[in-house]
Order: C-alpha cells, then sequence, then structure tokens
C-alpha cells in the first residue's frame, strides 16, 4: 500500500517527535502587506537547525538574500535570518504543520515580520510563496510547495506548475499599488499581531473610516 | 484591489507529501493511557470568561470520545498558572494569550516518545502530551454567540479548541492552506486549516473528521479502486473501475458493506459474505472526477452495540472526455500577437497540458498557456493548439494575421477567433514576415 510506504519513510527520520499544527486565520494578500515589515523577493542561502535551549523541539533559521526588496527598510542584497519552528536534526524531527519550510536554492516571496528582534513569517505558510521560472516565458509563476525537510536544493524544474499559471508580477503589481496608495486594509482584529501594530492599524483604519466600531468591545 | 485572496495552486508533488491527515510522523495515544489528563492555564481566552472556557474545552474534548467506536476519554486535571508554552513534553495542557506568528489563531505541539503503537495497519509513534496554545489577539465566543444573529468579530472556541485538540491526538488537516479542496466534507471538517468569525459549521467533528479519529483510534475500513484498462482510476469516459474491500477489512464485526460510487448510481448493499466483496465493476458513463464511499455496518461491544464506519476517497476516479481547444489572439502593435487560451478549463482537470505550434512545425513547439509571438514582419500564420488530458488529446488551428497597427487605437484590427477543427480565423491588415519568438 503506497501510503504505508510513505508513513515507513516517515519513521526511518524520526526518533523525538514532538509536532506542531495551527489553526490559522486566513490573510488577504492587503493584509499580508500592510502587516508585513519586509516584503521582498529573496535567494533561500541556507537552513541551520537548532535545539531550542531548555526547550523539547527544534527550530530552524533560514538564511535569505533579499534579491527585490518591496516593502521594508532592508536593501537589495542584504542577508537576513527567518525563524520558524520545526527542523531535523541528527534524527531528531520537529514537525511543524503550516509553518514555511524553505529549501536552498529556491526563489521567494515573503511577508516578513519581526517579533522579539528575530524575522518571521507572517501568517507562517500564508506569507511565504514560491516562485518558478515558467519556461518558454521566463516569468515568474506563483506556487505553494511542500517540501520535505531537509532537501538539500531545490529544483524548479521539478516542481509541477498550475496549468493556468498565477503570475509574480501580477501580484507584485498589487503589493506596490497598495504601499504608493498607503493603503490600509478594512481593520479586523488579527490574530498574534503585536500591540502597538494593532494600535496603529486601528488608527490608521479610523481615518479611513475602515473602522466598525464593534471592534471596539472586542 | 480588494479581496483578491491569494489562492495559489498546490503543485501536485506527491512524493514529497510523507503521508496525509495525520499528524507527522503519526503518533497516537496509548488507550491504556486513558483517560487523557489535561490541565487548563488560570486565565481565559478574550471574550470568554474562565468558566465558560473551561465548559466549552470539557465539551471540545468529549466531542471526541464521542465518536462512534472511539475508546478516547479525558479528564481535567486542575489549573496550571498560564504560562505558554510548547515545552511540557510531560504534561497535556491548554494556555491562553501566546506569542505566536500574526495570522495564528491557535496552535498545538504534540509530544511523541519513540514507542511505537499499531492500529488498523499503521504504525504510529506514543503521544505523551500536547501543550495549545491559543494566539493573543482574537476575541472568542461560546456557541450560543457565534450562532447569534449578533455576532461580530469572534472566533467559535469550540471549533477551534475541538480542532487543536484533534492535533493533540494525532490528526492533521483535511486541506491545508493553498491546497485545492473541491470536497465541501472536507472544506467543513472541524480539521480544514483555517477558521473565519463568526462561523460554527466546524464545531463538532463532521464524517471526515470522525474518520480520521476512527483510522487512528476506532474501526476503520478501506478498499481498493482500480481500471482494470488503465490500471489506475484515471482514463477515458466512459470508464469501468473494480472496487474491493482487502480481506483485512473483511473482518467479524462487519454484517454489511455499502458502495456509493459518487455519480449518482443506486446504492450498492453487499452482506459480509458476499463474494462481489472481492471485485465488483462500475462503469462512470460521463466525465467528472468521482469520490466513492465505503461505509461498513457493524456490531460491537467497544462501539456500543450497532455502529457504521465508513472510508471515502475523494476523487477516487477521473473520467475523461478529450479537451476543447479554443483561442483568441490580440494583436498588440510591432507585429506582436498575443494568444489568450479561452479553452474551458472544466471542472474536473481534464485538461493537463496545452502546447502551441506556429505554422505546423513541432520544433517551435511552447507549454505556455499564453505565449507572445514576435515576427518581423507582418503575415499570416497558422497557429495550432493542441489540449492534452486523460481522456485524449484534440487539436485547433487559428488563421492569425500579424499587424504592424495594434487592435486598439484608430488602426485596430480584430481580435481573431478560432474554434476546434477550423482554421478560419479572419484578421485584417496582414504583411507577410519571418517568425522569431519572444524568450
Ligand atoms: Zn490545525
Amino acid at each position: 500500500m503506497i501510503r504505508s510506504t510513505f508513513l515507513s519513510i516517515c519513521f526511518v527520520l524520526a526518533a523525538s517527535v514532538p509536532a506542531l499544527a495551527t489553526t490559522m486565520q486566513p490573510l488577504e494578500l492587503s493584509e499580508l502587506t500592510y502587516v508585513a515589515d519586509l516584503v521582498a523577493e529573496a535567494d533561500v542561502v541556507a537552513n541551520s537547525v537548532e535545539k531550542v535551549e531548555g526547550k523539547e523541539y527544534l527550530r530552524t533559521a533560514t538564511t535569505l538574500r533579499l534579491t527585490h526588496v518591496i516593502k521594508g527598510s532592508a536593501a537589495d542584497g542584504d542577508v537576513l535570518d527567518v525563524l520558524a519552528l520545526g527542523g531535523e536534526l541528527g534524527g531528531e524531527v520537529t514537525t511543524v504543520h503550516s509553518t514555511p519550510v524553505f529549501t536552498p536554492d529556491e526563489r521567494v516571496l515573503v511577508f516578513l515580520e519581526q517579533r522579539a528582534g528575530a524575522w518571521h513569517v507572517v501568517g507562517l505558510s500564508q506569507g511565504k510563496i514560491t516562485l518558478v521560472q515558467e519556461p518558454g516565458t521566463g516569468r515568474d509563476i506563483l506556487v505553494k510547495v511542500a517540501p520535505p525537510r531537509g532537501l538539500q536544493r531545490f529544483d524548479e524544474e521539478a516542481v509541477q506548475l498550475p496549468l493556468v499559471p498565477e503570475y509574480f508580477e501580477d501580484i507584485l503589481s498589487l503589493i506596490v499599488a497598495d504601499l504608493h496608495a498607503d493603503f490600509v486594509p478594512t481593520y479586523r482584529i488579527i490574530a498574534g499581531l503585536p500591540a502597538h501594530k494593532d494600535a496603529a492599524f486601528r488608527a490608521a483604519a479610523k481615518l479611513e473610516g475602515k473602522f466598525d466600531a464593534r471592534w471596539e468591545d472586542q | 484591489m480588494r479581496l483578491k485572496a491569494l489562492t495559489i495552486l498546490l503543485p501536485l508533488l506527491a512524493v514529497w507529501l510523507c503521508g496525509f491527515k495525520f499528524i507527522q510522523p503519526p503518533r497516537k495515544w496509548n488507550e491504556a493511557d486513558m483517560p487523557i489528563e489535561y490541565y487548563v492555564g488560570e486565565d481565559s481566552p478574550a471574550g470568554m470568561t474562565e468558566d465558560e472556557a473551561r465548559e466549552i474545552l470539557v465539551d471540545s474534548h468529549a466531542n471526541w470520545a464521542n465518536v462512534d467506536c472511539s475508546p478516547l476519554r479525558f479528564e481535567r486535571a486542575g489549573t496550571i498558572p498560564n504560562e505558554p508554552t510548547f515545552g511540557r513534553s510531560d504534561r497535556t495542557q491548554v494556555t491562553f494569550q501566546g506569542n505566536l506568528e500574526s495570522g495564528v489563531l491557535a496552535a498545538a505541539v504534540t509530544h511523541a516518545s519513540s514507542n511505537v503503537l499499531e492500529q488498523n495497519g499503521n504504525t504510529f509513534f506514543q503521544t505523551t502530551a500536547y501543550n495549545i496554545i491559543f494566539n493573543s489577539g482574537p476575541a472568542w465566543g461560546t456557541p450560543e454567540y457565534i450562532g447569534s444573529p449578533d455576532c461580530f468579530g469572534r472566533y467559535s472556541y469550540l471549533s477551534t479548541s475541538t480542532h487543536e485538540i484533534g492535533h493533540g491526538l494525532g490528526l492533521g488537516h483535511s486541506c491545508d492552506d493553498g491546497e485545492p479542496c473541491p470536497d465541501p466534507i472536507k472544506r467543513n471538517a472541524t480539521m480544514y486549516w483555517s477558521g473565519q468569525r463568526c462561523e460554527d459549521d466546524r464545531d463538532d467533528p463532521n464524517e471526515d473528521d470522525a474518520a480520521g479519529i476512527n483510522s487512528i483510534y476506532g474501526v476503520a475500513v478501506d478498499f481498493d479502486v482500480v481500471s482494470p484498462e488503465t490500471s489506475g482510476t484515471v482514463g477515458t469516459a466512459p470508464m469501468t473501475v473494480v472496487v474491493s474491500v482487502p480481506d483485512e477489512f473483511q473482518i467479524d464485526r462487519f454484517l454489511a458493506f455499502e458502495w456509493n460510487f459518487g455519480d449518482g448510481s443506486d446504492l450498492v448493499m453487499l452482506d459480509a459474505d458476499d463474494p462481489a466483496l472481492d471485485g465488483l465493476e462500475h462503469t462512470y458513463t460521463e466525465e467528472g472526477q468521482y469520490t466513492i464511499t465505503l461505509t461498513a455496518f457493524g456490531d460491537d461491544e467497544s462501539c456500543g452495540g450497532e455502529f457504521e464506519t465508513f472510508k471515502r476517497q475523494v476523487g477516487a476516479v477521473l473520467a475523461c472526455s478529450p479537451p476543447q481547444p479554443s483561442a483568441e489572439f490580440v494583436n498588440e502593435g510591432d507585429f506582436t500577437v498575443q494568444m489568450v487560451n479561452t479553452s474551458p478549463l472544466g471542472a474536473f482537470g481534464c485538461t493537463t497540458e496545452y502546447e502551441w505550434i506556429l505554422d505546423g512545425d513541432e520544433s517551435t513547439s511552447l507549454s505556455t498557456y499564453e505565449p507572445q509571438y514576435v515576427f518581423e514582419s507582418a503575415g499570416t500564420h497558422t497557429i495550432t493548439l493542441r489540449a492534452a488530458g486523460p481522456g485524449g488529446e484534440n487539436t485547433a488551428d487559428f488563421e492569425i494575421t500579424v499587424t504592424r497597427n495594434s487592435d486598439v487605437g484608430c488602426n485596430a484590427s480584430v481580435t481573431g477567433r478560432g474554434s476546434l477543427g477550423l482554421g478560419g480565423l479572419l484578421a485584417l491588415l496582414g504583411l507577410a514576415g519571418l517568425v522569431r519568438r519572444r524568450s
């Protein structure tokens, strides 16, 4: 049975096995853009996995080289680390469903936020989109992929492209239009949004008439 | 813009996915560890009192204990200081006001030891604890509040806590972010990847959730399906498949089985001793992607007497007709022609490939969805669009007329249109020329 084969592959990998899974709040593109401190195209350089001190699970720091900063104070060419729970190290595995998994040589569009001095992906998997060049046109197509942890190198040719592609340039133009217009989404509470950002979001939405007074009672 | 959700297809990287439905790697509680004792942080999620939250936690645990044949039992062991952490492998706990990433409502870490358990033919690590954290930010509502017309902005605490406990018991998501999820049963499952405000549809585990928990803890059933013609489950309509129940599921506790082939045909009920359980033919006459459901009816003391369990293979069979390619084009000026793919995609993914061929020269073949051709001069050319899929392939020819002027503006030509098997495209303002491909 095929499924059993996959499961047995999983078992070879695992010795200690914490796993994390979430319930997500789906975020609109305009919310991802608004909430993020940094929006950029980036190349994935490397992953390093560490055991969180005093904790029983692993986390991965992914080094990204920014190739095109769309929002934020970083510059093209900057290198930064993004933290996410989960990883694989010496036979130990922490699996995290819905978390972004990066693979070296992967090209990505990322929406990042700063939390306690470290970069994280907004909305976990929601804020990471993979770019794959379309054969024949050279245009970048957006895809969501679920590569296995520990993959040494991302191979764009191995990705099965959607029949009807969604092009990066189209999403980029929406993001850029938002930024040029200082667009403020209609307010709603975004889970986990740091308090100072939530306060700024409320104030901006009130100014633009995009705040329902009932949020005051939440 | 707005409200353009970022919906992107998940490419079919089957070999990258390590199983499905279960948390990976799979883990389950040992039945000898029942009841599962859990602790609750001395705090409450925003919008609810501590008592309301604790009561709903009892209900959300009971949601899983109450599934037919579920051996799961739970007991609230007490309260603890509210210190959100995923690091308690020694204690199952629920805490509030976490500091998780933006956009995360709640999360559960499930700790497991390296002990291995077997159930229903699958292997699981033995779960030792789960740690659930509700994120800071959102306000939560009781079922009464969420179901009321006055509900505003809050999330169902029952639904989200049931979901997170489901993770703690070993379930993954019915569908994940970015993954196509055409089956309403999976979309409405408690274990769907996300939740919406004022939505109580997922408060109670649905049949997909129940089947999932039964496959880990209870009585599960499964089946095989194959098309004798293709040795797979994808092919050309009309398409005949053979379904069968493997021997390991033809067991004493099942008294009868019922097939639902998902195409509106009559249900087929078979007794447990019917030889057709080893192979039953069914023919799908029309194009479609069909979900097959096998329900097993049984009688078992551990399930409280009569029970039923089922296995649903979503989209198990894809029967396709040949694709119907069609296209339009736009003269963009300067001898540039943009192809517009107007082929009906259909609802079933029966087109898997497009190919554009210029003037019958296969070496010019492009597999782009909508290529652009840049010619060196005006002229008339034949474009062939070939569409292929499991149901076969079809081609359509279009005659395009390349112009210096674009279709828009005062010297506009018309937009060409072709149809299947018809080379009848009409365009104006043509001058002949050579071709080069834009890359
Ligand atoms: Zn989840």
